[in-house]
């Protein structure tokens, strides 16, 4: 076996290998590579296994792996699988043979393939329905043709769409716009076309210069980073939406890249920035937690979104009215006045987890005055129904 | 936990009066970054500087620690960040407009590498005897390579070695972040191109073979190389050996 190892390189990012000759035809036929990659010797240039020229010029023993063509007699000691030449005057019949051998190995190849594939995308499924979303995201990060399979056959295979949701927001680090504009379906709230984590370092970055002004003047503006802030972290948390497990929605997934993109910001040393921090901070806290119960935090100072915070870790109404209360003499602008819609909604909460504790009668659930968020335009009616299943589940 | 040990140095070279290139590393938090100041303008010097000092002061802070998955995505922040302030700076001083830097860094976690890169200075992975160049060059005759850019966008008389992406040259840039396993025995090259330009790789390749045992020799043996054949840059060189896993 030869001694030459080569390395492959992926996206222009990632690698693999260094791997022998041998061991690319296997990766080659198991597609654990394809001819999207690069792949260079030791010293010598980079080449797209696609560019057969390029390929020729620089490692002639990779042709006929990468481009079927019988290698030149000068290639066999590099090529370790190297089809004879036919003899001269052969029959008809040996010809026929031969056609006939090569096509049962090409059918017994692509069965294997196509068995290894079906393996593979069985153990995805099995782990994604496992929720052991871990396993079933490595087979798929390595395994860039099934992804691309999955992704065609959406139409016909919707079984596959929750694992492709997992996919594009689990390991987030490079934009796959295909892919999300292929799992989207329609939002119920304002978000960006394009919810990875690229995307959301360029809003976050953007929005920076007007923080102070949205702060200071409390205004309530359109952009997503500011609806994002709004978005009410049960209702994140408990909605289900068909066809979604982890993230359990568009929204949860966005607001994960969002969430992820923030973290890695350099942020400004102003307390803007830091009402931001402790909002967006809370938000993914309330979102990994699995209990409603949460210690509730008095906030370091009077800022609207700092009140939210307080308001949706609140589990009694004297608490809830206490946040509120911070708020009792501060000028009534757009942001203070929509907390009020945030005290109704958060009241309700309160309400319905205490009828659950001691199960009075769903009639005593208060209503509110429109189901729909004036802002973000959440429809609480996805989780009012949440809280009354509950509640109902108690009796 | 992975070993890592780390050798780092720089070179003004033969020619040059003063030395732009900076190095800096850290083996506790197994990380380090090559910066090489864009000669030909004022303030390359203190640009790579800004990229130490940034750099620094990012890996020894609460990020050190970071999660794996968060690497590439911190990583590419930081170097934007760095971008920036770099670029206000020479908004700010215009005798300095213009000033940029090349920036190539390492981060080891775990069992990975993450090699954030924007420039010409090089990562290069020794193993099993084998010298491969990890990172594209940002330059003209790579841009047409991968087809960032049009041969026919090219004029003329361009210098195919000429930056298209550096650090501060712009308001934003665009930064490329690596990540590959690493096995034991392994042995990676931060370099400027002040010793690929004036040592091929076949001779560096030659040089980590025979000192592979010995890789604290590893930055001034490649600058000794470089000078011998030259030394027309300045010359920075940052050797990271996986000596366990």
């Amino acid at each position: 076996m030869s001694n030459k190892y080569y390395l492959l390189r992926r996206n222009q990012e990632t690698f693999v290998g260094p791997h022998n000759l041998s061991e690319l035809v296997s990766l080659y036929k198991s597609k654990r590579c394809s001819t999207n990659d690069e792949v260079s010797g030791s010293t010598g240039p980079w080449v797209y296994l696609r560019n057969r020229d390029e390929l020729e010029k620089h490692y002639p023993e990779m042709v006929g792996i990468f481009h079927g063509a019988v290698p030149k007699e000068n290639l066999v000691s590099a090529y370790e699988k190297y089809e004879p030449k036919p003899r001269k005057g052969s029959s008809f019949l040996t010809l026929t043979l031969v056609a006939v051998v090569l096509l049962g190995v090409a059918a017994a190849g692509y069965y294997s393939y196509y068995r290894r594939q079906s393996d593979a995308l069985n153990r995805v499924m099995r782990y994604h329905r496992a929720q052991d979303y871990s396993r079933a995201m490595n087979i798929m990060r390595t395994d860039a043709a099934l992804v691309d399979k999955m992704r065609a056959s959406l139409a016909s295979a919707k079984e596959w769409l929750p694992v492709l949701r997992t996919f594009a927001f689990w390991d987030d680090t490079k934009p796959k716009p295909a892919l999300m504009v292929a799992i989207r379906e329609q939002s119920a709230v304002k978000t960006p076309a394009n919810c990875s984590r690229a995307s959301w370092r360029k809003i976050w970055r953007a929005s920076m210069s007007s923080w102070e002004e949205v702060l200071t003047q409390q205004k309530l503006i359109s952009a997503h980073w500011s609806l994002l802030l709004s978005w009410d972290t049960l209702w994140l948390r408990e909605r289900t939406v068909p066809n979604w497990h982890y993230p359990n929605s568009y929204e949860h997934g966005c607001f994960l890249s969002a969430y992820n993109a923030f973290v890695g910001l350099s942020l400004p040393d102003n307390s803007f920035a830091t009402v931001i921090r402790e909002r967006i901070m809370w938000q993914a806290r309330a979102l990994a937690s699995t209990s409603d119960s949460h210690r509730t935090i008095h906030p370091s100072s009077a800022s609207p979104l700092l009140v939210w915070n307080c308001m949706e870790q609140s589990n009694d109404l004297k608490t809830l009215d206490a946040c509120r209360r911070i708020l009792k003499n501060a000028r009534r602008t757009p942001l203070v006045i929509y907390s009020q819609e945030k005290y109704h909604w958060n009241r309700l909460r309160i309400i319905a987890a205490q009828i659950r504790k001691d199960g009075s009668t769903n009639s005593s659930i208060p209503s509110l005055a429109s189901r729909t968020d004036s802002y973000n335009a959440i429809d609480y009616s996805d989780i009012v129904g949440y809280l009354v299943n509950i509640n109902s589940q108690k009796k | 936990m992975t070993n890592i040990r780390m050798f780092g140095e720089t070179s003004v070279g033969v020619v040059r009066d003063s030395n732009q290139d900076s190095v800096f590393y850290d083996e506790r938090v197994q990380a380090g970054v090559v910066a090489d100041g864009i000669g030909g303008r004022k303030g390359g010097d203190i640009a790579s500087g800004i990229v130490i000092q940034e750099f620094a002061r990012f890996i020894q802070g609460r990020k050190a620690r970071m999660p794996a998955e968060q690497a590439p995505e911190l990583y590419a922040a930081l170097l934007e960040d760095i971008n920036a302030k770099i670029y206000s700076f020479g908004e700010r001083y215009r005798e300095m407009s213009g000033l940029g830097t090349t920036a190539t860094a390492i981060q080891f976690i775990g069992q990975q590498a993450f090699i954030p890169h924007c420039g010409d200075s090089r990562a290069y992975l020794f193993t099993r005897d084998h010298l491969f160049q990890l990172t594209i060059d940002h330059n003209v005759a790579s841009s047409i390579h991968h087809g960032w850019i049009d041969r026919s966008a090219v004029p003329q008389n361009t210098k195919r070695s000429v930056l298209t992406r550096g650090i501060g040259l712009s308001p934003t840039v665009e930064v490329d972040v690596y990540h590959l396993s690493i096995a034991a025995g392994q042995i990676f090259l931060l370099c400027s191109d002040g010793l690929s330009d004036m040592v091929d790789d076949r001779r560096i390749l030659k040089i980590l073979h025979k000192n592979k045992h010995a890789t604290h020799h590893l930055p001034s043996l490649l600058i000794e190389e470089a000078c011998a054949r030259g030394g027309r840059d300045n010359i920075t060189v940052l050797t990271c050996e996986v000596a366990s896993l």
